[in-house]
């Protein structure tokens, strides 16, 4: 126990001295905490090095090592700064062009010029998203029972993509997530955003429904809480927190913020269209807009055949009341979606009133949704869709008109799953299942006896259970005698016609063709979004440890923790008026408040980390008193306010890290350092560190030549092996399979699902998936030597290097040598290497009696094994 | 020394915690490295695996060095099994007033179900037992019965979340990791936590149920096949031979140690390089450990091997024993997988299921407490039987016999280190529907139980994380069930 005692930090020594009342009660020790304390900018130390003083962070950093009797390491080797920059930043290896490129690059601003490639490179959103992916606890599906699926919740990791690109301002960028629905003009970025309120474990079948809802509450307080705040809150769940000022009362007066947000739930819950999709007035309204540009060509072109019409029965009177102003063999009075103009529909998903189907009943007074012929679910075979179905249910009208009544009728239809189908009020059609294309066939005589002359008003009611789903129908009458204007012009040379009029209709009907492409489209998407149950929350008590059946009287107020000011934050549902209750946004702004004294120190600190391997403070959820000391606060203040200064652009702050002398010192070892500091507590050198479980398989990937750069979308199957499917409690574990070229695309796309993570990140301490993860577990373990000397991904990488290779540097064993470890570890091989390689390669000939290919497959192997590759310095 | 009053953070934990957080922390643990000549050294010298698996000393006394979990999934019915309730036989088809919580809901009514099976009494403690299980019949004397178990669930998802990691929650660390985390593993050639699946496929959830949470991925458990390679990657790709990976390791050994000279103070560097000697060990140690060929045939028929339907359990028992011998501390196989009658999820035939899977593992876990009892190793090895909950006493549906979930009270059985055989403790109400107050106990009192036996305290075994000292048994601790123990 003694031995154990002496490991202890002194702090901790320290505090578990200091009663528990002066860390646990908002006092003057607790204001003063490094913390707690407000954010003040710091006076930049004076140094005496000048190589030291005139960047702010190295001064910062020299002042502790100076005073801790420590010198900093020399800069390390250029090849070695960009290696370390280029993983750092977009988490991909640089190319030898790149490494030669700045080891040849003379001009005082080398450097900088390297720091602004990368964070202009669209692979920094991709490996800097995964950062706050691991605090949010991203993945793509439930767990339990079922693991479902969270639908279209890859686009809220592509919002995170791109809001690193495009360095959106931090704070907008929390702002977003937590209410990017309650903002003043929500846009399709901001809903995706607000995903991050989806993205927890969820169980369909919950033993206790009430608990699980504050479980999930508490999940969604936590993450927000530890992950914008550095504040551990989970204690106050069921009492006051034991090891910092913060109540249980505090707990639930946070709590109340998200009292409104509805659970995830199954399949379609909390989807909603974002961005200007079918559903949106102004699409709805540009496409009125559109329509009513299109008829007016129409009635010209009508306007015209009808002044052809009249010219060419002059000429041939026998044509009279024998021309029709339509083409074809049919009169298309109702167009399918194979149409080229297939017809105009309102149609609603939700349950209308009872007289929906009456000939009297207006659908385009009551709200309904424009949509053009061809229902249905992307992927539904034989449909031709053009507006997007993907409800249970759908309600729908359409009319033609008639002059007069037809003897004969031609119907078509496609429909997938059960249709009940009306005309002029009267049921004529009932179709159940699903027929996978369009079939054809005449009215029957309960059809046509429900027609009738002017306005024929079909209606239809479809119904979905599972699948694919769609539904399209089309009325045509037969031409009969008739010849159709192209018809007569062709069969008379268009002999007593206008050639005036002929041109004006070639001109109409282009015109009509081109309006048609020029169609609006919805640029709406499915997302997953936030939604509350309503403008007023249900009210919210402190539950009695913690227990939802047991609560306290009082009613929480939206407030913040007392150590925080205890300000009661009033919120206002949104003036847009979406029904929600404009807590979260009341919460957002006081997150993202310049003086907020955690939301800057928290980033900063998590961007210092990332770089430099280890937060100033080293517990970056925690900055409590159970959390570790900062061990340059000071710089961490300075680094806080400093990104408020900078409008909270993060990509401004890398460079401000990055261009420090700090940032560029060498990681190699030094006596005094070693001896003093060994743990490296006041960087004296940079931080050797291994790749991340991503970055080893992108950075494999990039060196064998494969990686498929391809940005953005759905995620991807990657091949997984059969005894890891076999883990899953259903066949092939649910798991997909992308195309090749999908499957060796970057590792941030990978599908990321509870019960089944792949072996090739698990073996590397990828996140949980269930909890926040604030710091990566770097292990080293034998299965990780398995998985990169035996698994059916490493060699096959190793045999597609060995291609890359023989084609690169054809016939010259010793020049693939030397590209092998130029492309895996950024540098030239040295002459020993050389011969070091060649040797291999004829022991494995000599002894293992291997061909000259295979023995060099074996070679790519060992690169790809190499701690060179493995860590970078 | 006794411990601060308000030390939320003591103890082994907090050191673990910081150990795995910042990078500069990790070269705290030197490994007495040498500078190495640079270059061309065959590899190997010098350098130590960094093992986050060393064993540690136990908190308290050990009565058992290993765990064999023999997870019965999908739920076994204690009535037709181990608790014997002669007043349900003559309610058979009767509708009564119950109380019932399962897949299919809370109900207050049902139609009884009498159990499908005789019951006999068994042994000098005259245990009774039902015909499922003849041959385990005989080993009552080594076992003790626990038959006021209650769960949290009485769902799938999060029951077997609950009997695996303590919670409904998904993201806690398994008891195996817990085990492994508190002892570390005795050999270093295998993994310290295996798993053991059905070739039906695994259990709802999959890897979440030996999952290592928020601790780090050497804690978490390693699926192990009983016929062909027994671990992930334990073969190469390209069919490489034994004798070309060798040489293959000595080159990469030999750049690696160039790379290492000039950086010998990295002890993740050493660390790296002497985890591949481990893994070509593991390479033979682990296909050497699945090898049952060399057992005697008597020792085989023992565990029902050779026979059809008990062979495959058979193996994985026999392969347990054979780990428990080689050091490996938690090991758990499963009794069935994937959904429905693939596990004792008996909700449609009761006793088809019942008598498929009993019949499958009867003898094999007979054959397994015999010979771990013959050889010695019985007392220091702790055997849990049980699944996740177990069945209700009256029917699901309409018809048939099938049986909905039962987390209000069940039967589990522990055997071997530490544990008392030939016991029973607490009882379910005369129909089996919950566990009696007065002697009701909760998965975590099973778990407390494991830990204490394995020489853990289970309520100072904790992992700081998130704030809070997390523990197995969770914040309020649990007792042990002293009454099954030795």
């Amino acid at each position: 126990m003694k031995a154990f005692l002496l490991t202890l930090p002194l702090w901790f020594t320290f505090a578990i001295f200091l009663p528990a009342e002066e860390i646990t009660k908002v006092n003057a020790t607790t204001k003063a905490f490094w913390s707690y304390k407000p954010l003040r900018r710091p006076r930049v130390p004076e140094v005496e090095n000048p190589q030291w003083s005139a960047n702010p962070v190295d001064a910062f950093i020299y002042k502790r090592l100076e005073a801790n009797g420590l010198k900093p390491n020399e800069s390390a080797s250029r090849r070695e700064l960009i290696r370390r920059a280029s993983f750092g930043v977009t988490g991909l290896p640089p190319t030898l062009e790149e490494v030669e490129a700045f080891e040849n690059d003379k001009s005082p601003d080398a450097w900088e010029k390297v720091i602004d490639r990368l964070l202009a490179s669209p692979h920094y959103g991709e490996k800097w998203a995964r950062h706050w992916l691991d605090i949010v606890r991203y993945a793509e599906s439930n767990g339990f029972e079922r693991d479902s699926e969270k639908p279209h919740i890859w686009r809220y990791r592509d919002y995170v993509i791109d809001a690193f690109n495009m360095d959106l301002p931090y704070d907008q960028f929390l702002l977003q997530q937590l209410a990017g629905d309650e903002i003043e003009k929500p846009t399709s970025q901001s809903m995706i955003a607000t995903g991050y309120h989806r993205l927890m474990q969820w169980d369909d079948e919950p033993a206790d429904r009430l608990l699980h809802l504050f479980d999930n509450l508490d999940d969604d307080l936590r993450i927000t809480a530890e992950g914008m705040l550095g504040i551990t809150m989970g204690c106050g769940r069921c009492h006051d927190h034991k090891g910092d000022p913060i109540s249980q009362e505090d707990y639930y007066s946070l709590m109340a913020f998200f009292r409104g947000v509805k659970q995830p739930g199954k399949g379609g819950a909390n989807i909603e269209k974002v961005g200007g999709g079918e559903g949106d007035a102004s699409y709805q309204a540009a496409l009125l807009k559109h329509d009513e540009e299109g008829e007016r060509t129409k009635v010209e072109l009508k306007a015209a055949e009808a002044l052809i019409g009249k010219q060419l029965i002059k000429a041939f009177p026998s044509l009279k009341g024998r021309l029709s102003s339509s083409d074809g063999e049919f009169l298309v009075l109702l167009g399918d979606g194979r149409e080229p103009s297939p017809s105009q529909w309102f149609y609603t998903t939700t349950k209308p009133g009872n007289n929906w189907s009456a000939v009297n009943f207006r659908a385009e007074n009551q709200k309904w949704k424009r949509g053009r012929a061809g229902f249905g679910k992307a992927g539904t075979p034989g449909v031709k869709i053009n507006t997007q179905w993907d409800s249970k249910e759908l309600w729908a009208q359409g009319t033609f008109l008639l002059e007069s009544i037809p003897k004969k009728l031609r119907l078509s239809l496609i429909h997938d799953e059960d249709v009940d189908l009306y005309l002029n009020g009267q049921h004529v059609l009932k179709r159940s299942g699903v027929i996978a294309s369009y079939k054809e066939f005449d009215a029957d005589r309960k059809f046509l006896s429900a027609l009738q002359t002017g306005r024929n008003v079909v209606t239809v009611h479809v119904r979905q259970t599972s699948g694919g789903q769609s539904f399209d129908f089309g009325v045509k009458a037969h031409q009969g005698e008739k010849f159709t204007i192209d018809v007569a012009l062709a069969m008379s040379k268009a002999k007593g016609v206008d050639a005036g009029l002929l041109e004006k209709r070639k001109k109409l009907k282009e015109q009509i063709a081109q309006h048609l492409t020029r169609r609006p489209k919805p640029t709406s998407v499915n997302a997953q979004v936030v939604q509350e149950h309503g403008k007023t929350p249900p009210p919210l008590h402190i539950h009695m440890r913690g227990n939802p059946h047991v609560k306290d009287e009082a009613v929480m107020t939206t407030r913040i923790p007392i150590i925080f000011g205890g300000e009661e934050l009033k919120a206002t549902p949104p003036a847009h008026g979406r029904n929600t209750s404009g807590r979260r946004l009341a919460l957002a702004q006081w997150v993202t408040r310049p003086d907020n004294p955690r939301t800057s120190r928290v980033i900063m600190n998590r961007l210092w980390q990332h770089h430099f391997g280890r937060g100033i403070c080293a517990s970056p959820n925690d900055f409590g008193y159970l959390g570790e000391r900062p061990t340059h606060p000071v710089l961490l203040d300075w680094l806080a306010t400093e990104l408020v200064n900078k409008k909270w652009s993060l990509k401004a702050m890398h460079k401000a890290i990055m261009l420090s002398q700090a940032y560029q010192m060498s990681s190699r070892g030094q006596a005094e350092g070693l001896a003093k500091d060994p743990g490296n507590e006041w960087f004296w050198r940079f931080n050797m560190r291994r790749l991340t479980a991503e970055e080893l398989r992108d950075a494999l990937l990039a060196v064998t030549g494969r990686l498929n750069r391809k940005m953005g979308g759905p995620s991807i199957f990657i091949k997984l092996p059969a005894e890891v499917l076999a883990t899953s409690s259903t066949k092939g574990g649910k798991w997909g399979n992308s195309p090749e070229e999908e499957q060796t695309r970057r590792s941030v796309y990978i599908k990321v699902k509870r019960s089944l993570v792949p072996p090739v990140l698990q073996n590397f301490d990828f996140a949980d998936t269930d909890a926040a993860c604030p710091v990566r577990f770097r292990s080293i373990l034998p299965g990780q030597a398995l998985a990169m000397m035996n698994s059916a991904f490493t060699n096959e990488e190793a045999v597609n290097f060995a291609k890359r290779l023989r084609t690169e540097a054809p016939d010259d064993p010793r020049r693939q040598i030397g590209l092998a470890i130029e492309l895996a570890l950024a540098r030239s091989a040295t002459a020993r290497e050389l011969d070091y390689g060649m040797e291999f390669i004829e022991v494995m000939m000599r002894e293992h009696k291997l061909s000259p290919e295979e023995a060099f497959n074996r070679f790519t192997l060992l690169v790809l094994n190499l701690n060179e590759f493995f860590f970078v310095d | 020394m006794n411990k601060p009053a308000n030390t939320f953070c003591g103890q082994i934990n907090r050191r673990e915690a910081i150990r795995h957080l910042g990078g500069g922390f990790t070269s705290l643990a030197l490994t007495g490295m040498l500078a190495q000549d640079g270059f061309f050294n065959k590899a190997g010298a010098a350098t130590s695996y960094g093992n986050p698996l060393a064993p540690k000393n136990p908190m308290l006394p050990q009565r058992a060095k290993s765990v064999i979990f023999l997870f019965m999934y999908g739920g076994p019915s204690h009535v037709d099994t181990f608790e014997y309730k002669p007043k349900l036989y003559p309610l058979d088809g009767k509708t009564i007033d119950v109380e019932t919580f399962g897949r299919g809901g809370r109900k207050n009514k049902g139609r009884v179900v009498g159990p499908k099976w005789e019951f006999q009494q068994y042994g000098q403690c005259g245990k009774h037992v039902s015909t499922l299980f003849p041959h385990l019949a005989k080993r009552v004397d080594d076992i003790a019965f626990i038959h006021s178990m209650t769960a949290d669930s009485p769902i799938h998802g999060s029951a077997m979340l609950m009997m695996n990691c303590g919670s409904i929650i998904s993201g806690k660390p398994s008891l195996g990791s817990w085990v492994n985390y508190g002892l570390g593993s005795v050999n270093e050639n295998l993994p310290g936590y295996v798993v053991m699946l059905e070739n039906s496929g695994g259990p709802i959830s999959g890897a979440k149920n030996w999952t290592s949470g928020y601790m780090p991925a050497s804690y978490a458990g390693t699926v192990f096949r009983s016929k062909g390679d027994p671990i992930l990657n334990l073969r190469n790709a390209q069919n490489m031979p034994r004798e070309q990976q060798r040489t293959l390791l000595d080159y990469l050994g030999s750049m690696n140690q160039g790379h290492l000279g000039l950086r010998e103070d990295q002890s993740d560097l050493a660390s790296r390089i002497a985890s591949y000697e481990l893994a070509y060990r593991m390479q033979t140690t682990a296909p050497e450990t699945i090898d049952l060929d060399s057992e005697p045939e008597h020792v085989r028929k023992l565990y029902g091997i050779g026979e059809g339907r008990t062979d495959d359990f058979g193996r994985k028992c026999m392969l347990a024993r054979r780990l428990v011998e080689r050091g490996v501390r938690f090991i758990q196989i499963y009794s069935g997988g994937a959904h429905n009658d693939a596990n004792w999820d008996a909700h449609g035939n009761l006793e088809k299921n019942h008598n498929f899977h009993a019949g499958n593992t009867d003898k094999p876990i007979a054959g397994l407490i015999s010979d771990l009892k013959q050889r010695g190793m019985l007392d220091e090895t702790l055997i849990v039987w049980g699944g996740e909950f177990g069945r209700q006493p009256t029917a699901e549906y309409a018809k048939g016999t099938g049986r909905d979930h039962n987390s209000y009270g069940f039967t589990m059985w522990m055997a071997g280190g530490g544990i008392k055989g030939g016991t029973s403790y607490g009882e379910t109400d005369e129909i089996g529907s919950a566990a009696l107050p007065d002697s009701k106990l909760h998965v975590r009192n099973m778990h407390a139980t494991v830990l204490d036996r394995m020489g853990l305290d289970q309520n100072n075994l904790s992992y700081f994380y998130g704030g809070l000292d997390q523990k197995l048994v969770g914040v309020e601790g649990a007792k042990p069930i002293h009454r099954i123990m030795v």
